[in-house]
Parts: C-alpha cells; sequence; structure tokens
C-alpha cells in the first residue's frame, strides 16, 4: 500500500518541513537542468483509485507512483506514473503528472502531447487546443499531433482551423488516410458532395480497411445519387464495420505497453475475433488470463477460439476451469456444446445445451444448436420440439428454420419442411444460393423437378453475381444429376 | 414560489376548442431577465417524494443499471400532468433490506408509484401518493412506461415495462386503474425498456411497440471487470440482443402479437429507447430504435403490416463515422422547422450523441458536430432525452439526463461511482445549439445517475417543465423559470376516427408569411419514458398564429382558424375544415 499522510502530529510537521525543503531544492535543481519547473503540488493518490483493482495494475501503479514521489523534480517519473494512469484510462490522475512533465521539462514533446491528449478526454476543450499547439511547435514532425488537433477541433465544430490542420497534413509526401477523411467530413458538411467524395475515396485507397471512410463515402454517393457506387462502399463496410484505420502512433503505442490490465486484452481480442484473425485473438486472451486468472470472458472466449482452430483439448480445459469460477457462465456452456457438437459427442453438447437453458429458458440460440444435438444424438422428436421452442421465441431464425425444415424432409413431411425452407431466403445475402439449393434439393426428393430444376437455376444466377466461385460448379453438377436421374 | 398566472382551466370539448386569454406579461419579456436561473429543483416543495430503489446487494446484476422510467399524464383528467414512476427491487428474492448496498428505510413500501397533481383545485403544484387507491403499484423490477388509450374511452392507460412481466393497467375513469394484461395478451416475459403506443396500421387504434433489451438472467449473471481489472457492471455485449415486439391491437380490449408477420425478428438490438414518426413523409408512421452497442433501427412502415430496417441506408444506424454506438435515448422532432422529424439520440462517454438531420425524404446525416454539441457530450453518458422549446421562442431546445454505467475512476472508491450533471442546449434558430448547462441554475449542478427522463407543463404555465428519475437516487421535479416570459399555445387533441389521444398525429402552427411549424402529438421518446402529450409551440416574437392544421394519423387533415391570444386550445376531429398543405 502506499502510505498517505500517516505521520502524526510534529514528525509529520518536520516531515513536511523537510520534504519541501528538499522539494525547493531539487525543484531549483531540475530548472536549471531542464529548463523548467513544477508550479504544481505533487498530487496524491485520489482516495480510493487503488481499491478493487487488478493486482497486476496495482503493482504498476504503485512503483510509479513511489518512483515519482521519490523524483518529484523527474519530469521522466512523473511522466511515466502519468502515462501508466493513462494506460488504464485512469484520465483524471494521468493529467496532473504530465502537468508535471510537461512544467518539469517543458521543451520535450512528448509530455505535452500525452498532456494535451488527455486535457481532451477530460473535456478541457480549450486547454487541449493550446497544448496540442505546443505539442506541434515543439516537434513539427510529429504529424500525429497535428491530426489530433485537427479531429478534436472539428469535434468542436472550428472547422476553418481543421481543415487548415488537414491541409497541411496532405502536403505531406505520405499524408495519413486519417487526413483524407477528416478533410473529406468537413467538405461533406459544407455541402461539398463531390469534392467530399474525392478525400473519402483517397482514404479508403491509402488504406482499405478503413471501415470509417467506407461508411462516409458510401453516405456521400447515397446523397449524390450513385445507389450503385454507395452499396459497394457499405457493402465494403459491412464485411468490416470495425477496420479502422489506426494511423501509426508510437508514442501512444507505449502509453498502451504500460497496460496491466486483463480488460484491455479482452477488449484487443475480441475486434481481432471480429476481423477473423483468430490465432491473435488467442495469444491476446491467454494474455488477459495471465494477467487475471479469474477472467471469465477470457475463458469464455477460449473455448471458442480453440474450438475454431481446432485445439479441442485446450477448448475442454478451459471450460473446466471457467465452470470452477462461475458454473453458471451460460457462454461457456454455450460454447462447450459447440465443442462437442463439432467433436460429434452429442450426448454431451446436450447436456451443455441443457445447462445454459436451465439458466435462461429463453435463448433460442441454446434451443436450436440442443436440437441438432439431440438429432445427432437420434432422438428426433426431441429435436423437433427443441426446434419448434426456439421458433416460438425467434421465428425468424435462419438456422432454426433450415434445421427443422431439413428434419421435415427427413422425416417425410416435406409441405410443412419446405415452407420452413422458405423462410431462410431472407435477408438476401451471400449464403441465399445455398438455402435456395437447399429448397431446389427438397422439392427434387418431393418429386417436384420443375420447382427443384428453377430452384437450382435461380441458386447458380446468384452465385455466379455474388462471385462465390466454389459454389458454381457444385450445383451445376447437382443439377446435372437431378436432370439425368430425370433422363 | 413560482406564481401560476394560468390555472388550467378545463377545456370544453365542443366545437372547435375553447381558447383563454394571452398571459399579462408582454411578449419579450424575459430576455434581459435570464440572468435568473432559467430551471429550478421544486421536487421537495411539490411533496414529489420518490427515492429509486436497485436493490443491488454487490453482484452487479445489469438490469439494476437500466432503470428507472417515468410517465406524465392526466389519469383522473382534471387537467394537469399526474406523474408516474417505475421502481426496482432485489432481482434476487431471497435477499432482504439487511443485503442491500443501499438500503431504504423501515417502513419502504415496494412497488412503482403514482402522485396525482393537486394543481388543480388546490391552484398550488402538490402531489399526493395515490398509488394504492389506483391500484398501479406493481411490484416487480421496474423499467420503462407507455402512455395511451388503447380502447379509445377517453382516459390514458398505462403500460408498464419490466425486468421479466409487463403490466397493461386499464384506465377506468374512477381513478383506479385494472390489470388487463392477462386478458389484453400483452405480458412480455423478456427484458422490456422502452415502449411506444403507436398506430401502425392507421386503423383507428393504439398498437404497441415493446423494445427488448438483452438475454439477461440472474443465474447466468458473469462477473465482469472494468478497465483496471474491478468489478464493474457488465456492458451488453456480453448478452445476446434481443429483438423487439409489436402487438397489433384488435380493436377489442385484445391484441395479437405480430412481430414475426411485420418482419421484426430480422434486427436484433439490445434496444433501449424508441421513437414512432413518419420519417419519410409517406403519412405512415416509422420505428426508429435506439440499441445499445449494435447497429441501430429505423422500421420503414411498408404500408401492409410489415416493416423493413432502412436504417444504413438512412444513415441513421452509425455515427457518422460508421461506428455502432450505445443507443440509450431518442428524440424525434423538427428541430430546424423544415417540416421533417429529426432524430437525436444519446450514447455512451467518449463517444457523441447523434443529432440526425432529416432531408424530408428520410435520409439523414449526423450533424452534431455541426450544431457543436459533440465535445460536450464526450465525457457524458447520456439517457433520457427530448426535443422541447424550453424558452418559448419556437426553437425546440434540448435537455438530456446523463448517468455513467461503468464507474469512472475519478469516482471510484465512491459508495455509486456513476453520478454526471444533467445537459441542457438552447436551440439558436435551428442552426446551432449552446451550452446553457452551466448556467441555468443549480438544478443543472447535481450531479446524479441520470435515467428517465419526462417533459410536459406540470405547473400549466405555458412552458416545459422536467421531471428525471435517477437511478437509486431521487427523482427530480425541474421546473421551468423562463419559458412563460414569451407566449406558447398548448393543443390537446381528440381524435374520434382516429386514436382518441391523437397520437402520432401532426400539428402545424399557421403564421403570415412563415413556413407551417409542425409538431407530433407525441408520448414517447425520450428512455422509459412517456411524455405529456399535449402540443407545445413556442410562439417567440412572432406573428400572431393564423390557424392550426392537423394531420391525423390516418391521413386525413383539416385546420382551425381564427385563433387569435389563444394560448390553450382542444382540437377535436372532424370539427374543422378541409386543409390543403401548400408546398
Amino acid at each position: 500500500m502506499i502510505p498517505r499522510s500517516q505521520t502524526p502530529g510534529a514528525y509529520r510537521k518536520a516531515f513536511l518541513l523537510v520534504l519541501s525543503f528538499s522539494f525547493v531544492l531539487s525543484l531549483a535543481a531540475s530548472s536549471i537542468s531542464c529548463g523548467g519547473s513544477a508550479r504544481t503540488p505533487l498530487p496524491e493518490l485520489p482516495p480510493g483509485v487503488l481499491d478493487g483493482i487488478l493486482p497486476s495494475v496495482r503493482v504498476e501503479i504503485e512503483k510509479a507512483y513511489k518512483n515519482a514521489r521519490s523524483h518529484p523534480n523527474d519530469a521522466a517519473a512523473n511522466g511515466r506514473l502519468g502515462m501508466v494512469f493513462h494506460a488504464h484510462k485512469v484520465f483524471e490522475s494521468a493529467d496532473p503528472w504530465y502537468e508535471r512533465a510537461h512544467q518539469l521539462a517543458p521543451r520535450v514533446h512528448e509530455w505535452a502531447y500525452y498532456l494535451a491528449i488527455v486535457q481532451q478526454v477530460l473535456g478541457k476543450n480549450e486547454e487541449a487546443t493550446a497544448t496540442f499547439r505546443e505539442a506541434i511547435r515543439l516537434k513539427p514532425e510529429y504529424w500525429q499531433a497535428r491530426l489530433k488537433l485537427a479531429d478534436h477541433l472539428l469535434s468542436r465544430n472550428e472547422v476553418g482551423d481543421s481543415l487548415a490542420l488537414y491541409e497541411e497534413l496532405l502536403k505531406q509526401p505520405y499524408p495519413p488516410a486519417d487526413a483524407y477523411f477528416g478533410q473529406g467530413r468537413i467538405l461533406s458538411t459544407r455541402g461539398e458532395t463531390q469534392a467530399a467524395i474525392q478525400a473519402f475515396e483517397r482514404a479508403c485507397e491509402l488504406a482499405p480497411n478503413f471501415g470509417a471512410a467506407h461508411y462516409a463515402v458510401a453516405l456521400a454517393y447515397r446523397d449524390s445519387g450513385d445507389k450503385e457506387r454507395s452499396e459497394l462502399h457499405m457493402k465494403r463496410y459491412t464485411r468490416d464495420p470495425s477496420g479502422i484505420q489506426a494511423f501509426a502512433d508510437p508514442l501512444m503505442v507505449a502509453v498502451n505497453r504500460l497496460n496491466a490490465g486483463a480488460f484491455v486484452h479482452v477488449r484487443r481480442a475480441e475486434d481481432l475475433v471480429a476481423a477473423g484473425r483468430l490465432k491473435d485473438a488467442t495469444k491476446e486472451m491467454e494474455e488477459a488470463l495471465r494477467l487475471d486468472p479469474t477472467a471469465e470472458a477470457a475463458h469464455a472466449n477460449l473455448i471458442e477460439l480453440y474450438w475454431k482452430t481446432g485445439d479441442w483439448d485446450k477448448a475442454e480445459e478451459h471450460y473446466k476451469q471457467v465452470i470452477r469460477i462461475n458454473p453458471d457462465s451460460a457462454r461457456s456452456h454455450f460454447n462447450y456444446g459447440m465443442l462437442m457438437l463439432q467433436m460429434s459427442r452429442y450426448k454431451a453438447a446436450a447436456a451443455a445445451f441443457d445447462l445454459t437453458l436451465e439458466i435462461n429458458p429463453n435463448d433460442f440460440r441454446a434451443l436450436t444448436q440442443s436440437g441438432r444435438a439431440l438429432e445427432g444424438a437420434d432422438q428426433m422428436a426431441a429435436a423437433e420440439k427443441r426446434y419448434r421452442k426456439a421458433l416460438g421465441i425467434n421465428a425468424r431464425s435462419r438456422d432454426t428454420n433450415y434445421l427443422l425444415g431439413v428434419l421435415l424432409m427427413k422425416t417425410k413431411r416435406a409441405q410443412e419442411g419446405l415452407q420452413h425452407l422458405k423462410e431462410t431466403l431472407e435477408p438476401e445475402d451471400e449464403k441465399t444460393p445455398s438455402y435456395l439449393a437447399e429448397i431446389a434439393s427438397a422439392y427434387a426428393k418431393s418429386g417436384n423437378r420443375g420447382e427443384a430444376k428453377s430452384h437450382y437455376e435461380k441458386a447458380i444466377r446468384m452465385a455466379t453475381a455474388a462471385n462465390l466461385t466454389k459454389l458454381v460448379p457444385q450445383l451445376q453438377k447437382e443439377l446435372m444429376e437431378m436432370e439425368s436421374k430425370v433422363r | 414560489m413560482k406564481i401560476i398566472l394560468l390555472p388550467f382551466c378545463l377545456i370544453a370539448l365542443a366545437g372547435c376548442g375553447s381558447r383563454e386569454t394571452p398571459p399579462a406579461e408582454p411578449k419579450t419579456a424575459g430576455v434581459k431577465r435570464a440572468e435568473a436561473p432559467r430551471f429550478r429543483d421544486a421536487t421537495a416543495e411539490a411533496g414529489l417524494n420518490f427515492q429509486h430503489f436497485t436493490g443491488a446487494t454487490g453482484e452487479f446484476y445489469f438490469p439494476e443499471m437500466v432503470g428507472p422510467g417515468v410517465a406524465l399524464f392526466d389519469y383522473d383528467g382534471d387537467g394537469d400532468l399526474d406523474v408516474y414512476l417505475t421502481q426496482g427491487n432485489f432481482l434476487d428474492p431471497s435477499k432482504t433490506m439487511a443485503d442491500a448496498k443501499f438500503p431504504m428505510p423501515a417502513g419502504w413500501n415496494p412497488g412503482n408509484r403514482l402522485f396525482r397533481n393537486e394543481l388543480i383545485p388546490q391552484g398550488r403544484l402538490h402531489f399526493t401518493d395515490v398509488t394504492t387507491q389506483a391500484g398501479v403499484g406493481y411490484v416487480g423490477y421496474g423499467m420503462g412506461v407507455a402512455v395511451g388509450d388503447y380502447d379509445n374511452d377517453g382516459r390514458p392507460d398505462l403500460y408498464v415495462t419490466n425486468f421479466e412481466h409487463n403490466v397493461l393497467y386499464h384506465n377506468t375513469g374512477d381513478g383506479t386503474f385494472t390489470d388487463v394484461t392477462a386478458r389484453a395478451g400483452v405480458d412480455d416475459g423478456m427484458w422490456s425498456t422502452s415502449a411506444a403506443f403507436v398506430d401502425y396500421d392507421r386503423d383507428g387504434d393504439l398498437d404497441l411497440f415493446v423494445v427488448h433489451y438483452v438475454e439477461f438472467t440472474r443465474k447466468g449473471n458473469p462477473r465482469c471487470t472494468g478497465v483496471v481489472g474491478q468489478r464493474d457492471y457488465c456492458g451488453p455485449q456480453v448478452f445476446q440482443p434481443l429483438s423487439a415486439r409489436l402487438y397489433r391491437n384488435d380493436g377489442s380490449g385484445k391484441f395479437t402479437d405480430v412481430t414475426a408477420r411485420a418482419g421484426l425478428p430480422t434486427a436484433f438490438g439490445a434496444g433501449l429507447g424508441v421513437v414512432c414518426a413518419d420519417f419519410d413523409g409517406d403519412g405512415w408512421p416509422d420505428v426508429y430504435v435506439a440499441n445499445d452497442g449494435n447497429a441501430n433501427q429505423l422500421w420503414r412502415n411498408k404500408k401492409n403490416g410489415t416493416f423493413e430496417d432502412i436504417a444504413l441506408s438512412s444513415g441513421v444506424a452509425f455515427s457518422a463515422d460508421g461506428k455502432p454506438q450505445a443507443g440509450m435515448g431518442v428524440s424525434a422532432g423538427d428541430f430546424d422547422n423544415d417540416g421533417d422529424e429529426d432524430l437525436f439520440v444519446t450514447n455512451l462517454t467518449t463517444e457523441t450523441n447523434n443529432l440526425f438531420v432529416n432531408d424530408g425524404k428520410g435520409i439523414f446525416r449526423d450533424a452534431i458536430m455541426e450544431y457543436g454539441m459533440a465535445a460536450s457530450s464526450l465525457r457524458m453518458t447520456g439517457f433520457g432525452a427530448e426535443f422541447f422549446d424550453f424558452d418559448n421562442d419556437g426553437f425546440l431546445d434540448l435537455f438530456v439526463a446523463n448517468g455513467a454505467v461503468f464507474a469512472p475512476a475519478s469516482l471510484r472508491g465512491r459508495p455509486y461511482p456513476y453520478d454526471q450533471k444533467n445537459q441542457l442546449f438552447r436551440n439558436l434558430m435551428g442552426k446551432k445549439f449552446e451550452d446553457l448547462t452551466e448556467s441555468s441554475g443549480p438544478v443543472f449542478q447535481l450531479s446524479e445517475v441520470g435515467r428517465g427522463a419526462a417533459f410536459g407543463d406540470m405547473d400549466n404555465d405555458g412552458d416545459i417543465d422536467i421531471v428525471v428519475s435517477n437511478n437509486n437516487g431521487p427523482t427530480r421535479l425541474v421546473l421551468n423559470e423562463i419559458g412563460s416570459r414569451l407566449p406558447s399555445l398548448s393543443v390537446e387533441l381528440k381524435g374520434v376516427k382516429n386514436n382518441r389521444m391523437g397520437i402520432g398525429a401532426r400539428v402545424g402552427l399557421v403564421r403570415q408569411g412563415r413556413p407551417i411549424v409542425w409538431r407530433r402529438a407525441h408520448t414517447d421518446g425520450s428512455y422509459l419514458t412517456a411524455n405529456d402529450i399535449r402540443v407545445h409551440f413556442g410562439l417567440g416574437a412572432e406573428p400572431p398564429v393564423d390557424s392550426l392544421a392537423v394531420i391525423w394519423p390516418n391521413g386525413r387533415s383539416e385546420v382551425w382558424k381564427r385563433l387569435e391570444g389563444t394560448t390553450r386550445i382542444l382540437l377535436r376531429e372532424g370539427t374543422g375544415s378541409p386543409f390543403q398543405e401548400k408546398r
């Protein structure tokens, strides 16, 4: 624990006197060596700031705090504590330490930059503007400060100054995509749609996964009446909405590296999952657990990640661990059920889904997957019941309608089966040709070859249009096989 | 003490409406006197004593963070607004007050509360708890409330949403309500949040749109931690989001669940806020749902009993940079007076709120930055919010009730570290919003955990007041002190072929040489809230009113003329002259 003002009475006074004296001396020394002095008093840790926090985070904060307290005039020590707080998003506590670091070393651009970012987060808007400007003055080549200031000014509707900064950035040999994006936003608000489109398109070219730019240009094309291009960019956006171009910012990388909490790793891993980078996500989740072995979300995610990457033993191990932490972790039971399904261990899968349903009887996904498990265990009637219950909760569930449709076809109830299969045709997307093929196959089995043929043909047309190169020959083969059977 | 200049008289129901004389104050008075606080806390003096109880016992159950809601409605028909408030409870029935982190005093009665406004006949704003007599003290885990006259008997009914079973209270007209949930078929076992009455099929009766949040169960409560590993409430991403539900009113006191038929389960929300309005100007009500952490939905009414979600192509699914945000509260209103419904959505700390400006055809752009409200919303987690003309200048201003959902570092160590200040923004002629929070009186310096916020003229003095329902805190009655310095016109509708309260009707204020100013008769919007149904027009220093036009939900329109000097009026369907809007 960090001692806080525990020296009683006279001892305390004497201690403070000595401390003040040494503080003044060291300040003077610091002013001589660094060219600055701290006008702000040495901040105390706010009460409660360490309450209930993760031990790994506490250790980092305490270490940096002790160092800063014992080197009150060392800008690096003060700034380092600011960075540790910043890394853990304790912005209110980072602020005074950055402020001191900046005062102690007013020519060091890092402290101004970090201080400006924290001031911005804390809503100290005027101060943030001034400090960003100071950071730019100290190191004009660190263009990230100019970009941050431009964004900050845009958020305050100071459009003229913001645009000027974006345009300065665009004169660089390698302008960042974000500058084009910012420029586009301003042009768009001014009603200069064509110019905005050009800027957004340039941002997309420079950073093809820049989700925000694709979204913005889709809206701009929509406003200009170009529906086709609008839809194209909207599709690219929806493919990877979180694909936000994070411009390289080495100073912020240095801050983020100081994070000793599990939370950030779990969040980062979730973003990686969304981007389809499962192995990287797994590493992040494992790192989260190293820092906090009780992180339930990390265990639950790892069951799924290891199941999907084929490391089933590890998935099972995480399941065992998480249920020791929380026996009612619905998500973990569900993920374990999915793992068991993958391994064709249907009884174990059904048991896991039952546990999920004990926690939430209305979980239609668990009901659906439970139906799959029961089907796998040849309990068709029970499976059908589960599917129907799931549809009672969500009548439009594509997966459930598909599974029930197929089950009904298997059990010779073609008419009702087809009805459920037809429910899978909405929304129309890249999965639709496969569902159409399933319906075609169902028609073929029920003897309606005309409908079967027309559904196959439609499926082929749609698959071709969607450039589903593997699916098209497969569907053509199925169609030919059906037609040859007729002959 | 606020002087009530205009005791609200019972409005004659016959003919084209009754009138009152304008207030004695000069039209432009008040502009220079605006240094006085614009709003003040009148909770204690009015006896609106309600403390929200979350039932928290240290388990961090998600529903504890979400409520409560509030409704303003004249349940007894005496001409003033009464207040209904939803209440929390222990989610774990085995717990007692000894387990509570924030225990209620001995003798506390659980359940929702109804407070009768004694303004009429006493002439003084004062509230009496009439819950027991009225029979509306449902004991559950209260969330939101919707108000509408579902059976067209001329009396507003209540639909109360809960963490589990919802309740429909039928207003019997003798000061009591009957629980008709089972008979009406609108019970709903899922976690419901906001709800709205809307005549989506334009058949003359009110249907019911109920927003659902996520699949939380007490048993499956996961252990969530904040950024430094401290135990905190989970966010919605930990749970499966749920789709909304639509009940069609069959006209016989019964509703049919038409959710699947209407196409709603094609999108899942984590829904918190809902507002119904005709966003694309086709005469049919659409539905906008604010979702927490997922794309918001704009359900376009396809006029055949079905809806399609067009939020993405309309530009209201995400923020301007394409990010799904933590949509909480939502308000629809024509803040720029160009004749269409714009949208305001509140979001989480580090996200800006959204001001979606409508181009008249249902195509929107998020203009929060241009209107000067981006930076000021970044530090706040907004919940209840509404476009309302607090200063009667003819432009819709904005109020936002704020309160965190994750403990910020600055408040860590406090018993309940989620409080934030509410905000007030003045609309500068539809061009920009000015943040007036710091200058609007001590009530805006209170830091509380704001959730619901309902809007209405509580003291019938011609301006709009606010009731804020705080989480784990007292309800606040925030009285408007300056609005009535400028004249206003309050319009009440009475549908005949349309729903009796006129919900969904558009009322147009017609003045010589000016574009018509359109406002919507509604109770929905904000967050877990039902607002005063009366349509309020601030008249500012504009020319006198020539006439009022009404476009009823079924598309029929009519106009009432010769309204000079009127401050309140009741318009009964079928008593006006034919109206043809000039475009």
